[in-house]
């Protein structure tokens, strides 16, 4: 008999064969994961990747959501360049196949090692030091060790073994965002689809999706309305033969951190996309002869364990579109909620101005929210203004300070991704696939800089780490403002074919603090 | 410097749509037909500053316009088609 108290049993203790050491490690090969990956093993330093599927690029690949959305630039240009050289990327989706290849070979290109199929399964500390990882590989247990370590595995895994402070789901209950297991479907007449009334008077099926709940054509409600669908780039386009990837299927009252609700979830969305599939096929003009081609191999988890960081991206960041003197990543995505426990999405935030709550939304894309605020109140942007007579200024970003990727404990720590120091609001802006790309980036970055100096991330000189992240052509947003501090050398020629700059001077009261607000609300 | 540089490139685009030297009367521009998501590409894509949103999505200036297409190439959605003006 093993002897077990208390709901739990002593592991046995193990001497752990060390089959490596490196400069740095990177938990989780995702977008970020891989950016970070190669922006150290560009400059030289050992670097080895830990993932624990078959292949990198986490969501845009395994996940199958092939919408990399946000700001493009440094590596991931080139990432989108080598894209589009294979014919893998257009309209701003990609292919999930041509992209595993495509970050296959850049890994290589940087001299990136990669653990693939393996998990991390504890941290080694040493006080407030990383010294290593504890991985499951499929020889056994093994540990590896390394100075530096990047954590861009979305769930923050190492950082929580090695004992950062982190958060997960929302404040009260702990209650993540909703979840959701694409999938893609073959054989789509795309034309007969675009030009069909369903499409024009419709485009988000809200109407259809009620009246088919009504009349039992739709079994159960996944959501109250198609999330988005893109086209495949590189397969059949329009002639009978497209393939389209879909964004419909949802779990609720979901906690991605548990094993039996992951579960769950993969059941519950698979079970959905067959439904779904059956349902669009027979619904949708254009779909009549579609057939479900793939459901994703890795759950959309949009929101999961956070780290706390020196500094916590909040909402009022976003509602007033706040610049930040160390920002490291730039992103124009406004809040984006699945909602926790019912169907739609919360594209607004509660935001207390002058003693009441507003409920404000960051760019015009709030218009599109399909839950209403409650009491009845309606959505209205940081100027207080509504629906008819919002206006936005064009090109409305935020940034993401440096301080966000790092812990506040934890000596030898940066993170990356999704795991970002922020509140949920922010957070549901934040944890577009572009924007993570692009935190992995200025990690790795900064995570050589520190190795170079020889001194902790959290002491990296935020003047030094923008310079040689715009030396790198990444959009930080100087192309768009003056960044105290830093000279601006982007090479704009290349950055500019894609009309990524608009140099102009943002004309806005208090750069870098939040706005005077034009109406009866003033910031706090 | 780089406002030139931004003005003759997007001739150079627009040329690429429009075919001036075939000697035609009107030209291409783009226009946002339904199906905007707002995810805001086109806006920061666009050379001339011609893009706004508001409830109803993207809106694309005509004036300003000069049919380079950057915003259709970044439309996730598919949404931006030509028209001609």
């Amino acid at each position: 008999m093993i002897p077990y108290t208390d709901g739990k049993i002593m592991a046995k203790e193990q001497e752990i064969p060390v089959i490596g050491e490196y400069d740095v490690i990177v938990a989780g090969g995702g977008v970020a994961g891989c950016a970070a990956a190669m922006a150290v093993g560009k400059r030289g330093y050992r670097v080895l990747l830990i993932e624990a599927t078959s292949a990198l690029g986490g969501l845009v690949t395994m996940g199958l959501v092939n919408i990399p959305l946000d700001f493009i630039s440094g590596l991931g240009r080139e990432m989108i360049k080598e894209l589009e050289a294979v014919n893998g990327f257009w309209h701003r989706n990609s292919d999930p196949e041509k992209h595993k290849l495509v970050l296959d070979r850049m890994i290589k290109k940087y001299n990136v090692e990669v653990l693939l199929v393996t998990q991390i399964v504890d941290a080694i500390t040493d006080g407030d030091v990383i010294r290593g990882a504890v991985i499951q590989t499929k020889s056994g247990r093994r540990a590896v060790l390394a100075k530096r370590f990047i954590d861009a595995s979305g769930d923050s895994d190492l950082a929580y073994y090695a004992g950062a402070e982190t958060v997960s789901g929302r404040p009260e209950d702990g209650m993540s965002q909703a979840c959701s297991l694409e999938f893609t479907l073959g054989g789509v007449n795309w034309e007969a689809y675009v030009t069909s009334d369903l499409k024009k008077n419709d485009p988000k099926w809200v109407k259809t999706i009620r009246e088919d709940l009504k009349s039992g054509l739709l079994p159960y409600e996944s959501d109250n309305h198609l999330n988005w669908m893109t086209h495949i780039p590189g397969r059949p386009q329009n002639c009978g033969m497209d393939e389209v990837s879909i964004c419909f299927v949802h779990s609720r009252n979901c906690y991605p951190l548990d094993p039996n609700d992951l579960t769950r979830m993969y059941f519950e969305g698979r079970d959905q996309s067959h439904m779904l599939a059956e349902y669009i096929k027979k619904r949708i003009p254009g779909f009549e002869n579609s057939f479900l081609t793939a459901t994703a191999s890795l759950l959309g988890v949009r929101e999961s364990r956070r780290i706390v960081g020196e500094y916590t991206l909040t909402a009022r960041d976003l509602a007033f579109s706040r610049k930040h003197d160390d920002v490291v990543t730039i992103s124009n995505h406004g809040y984006d909620i699945h909602n926790f426990d019912d169907t739609g999405n919360i594209k607004w935030a509660p935001i207390e101005i002058d003693g009441e709550i507003q409920y404000v939304i960051s760019t015009a894309s709030g218009f599109g929210t399909t839950t209403p605020p409650p009491d009845g109140k309606p959505v209205v942007n940081c100027k207080g203004q509504t629906a008819e007579y919002a206006e936005f200024e064009p090109g409305l970003y935020y940034d993401i300070p440096y301080r966000c990727l790092v812990p506040v404990k934890l000596e030898n720590l940066l993170v990356a991704g999704r795991n970002l120091s922020s509140d949920v609001y922010a957070q549901s802006g934040a944890r577009l696939i572009m924007a993570c790309f692009t935190m992995g980036e200025a990690a790795g970055t900064a995570t050589c800089i520190s190795l170079k100096n020889d001194i902790t991330p959290r002491q990296v000189d935020r003047v030094e780490l923008q310079q040689e992240l715009i030396d790198n052509n990444v959009n930080i947003g100087q192309g768009f403002r003056d960044i105290p501090g830093v000279t601006d050398k982007t090479d704009y020629a290349d950055a500019y074919a894609n009309g990524e700059y608009r140099k102009e001077k943002v004309i806005r009261e208090n750069v870098g603090n939040e706005f005077t607000l034009q109406s009866k609300f003033s910031a706090k | 410097m780089l406002e030139n540089i931004k003005f003759v490139q997007s001739f150079f685009r627009a040329v690429r749509y429009n075919g001036i030297w075939k000697g035609r009367d009107s030209m291409m521009k783009f226009k946002v037909a339904q199906g905007c998501c707002f995810c805001s590409e086109c806006l920061f894509a666009c050379p001339r500053k011609a893009i706004t949103m508001d409830k109803n999505g993207a809106h694309i200036d005509p004036d300003k316009c000069v049919g380079c297409g950057m915003c259709a190439d970044n439309c996730a959605s598919e949404a931006i088609v030509p028209y001609e003006a």
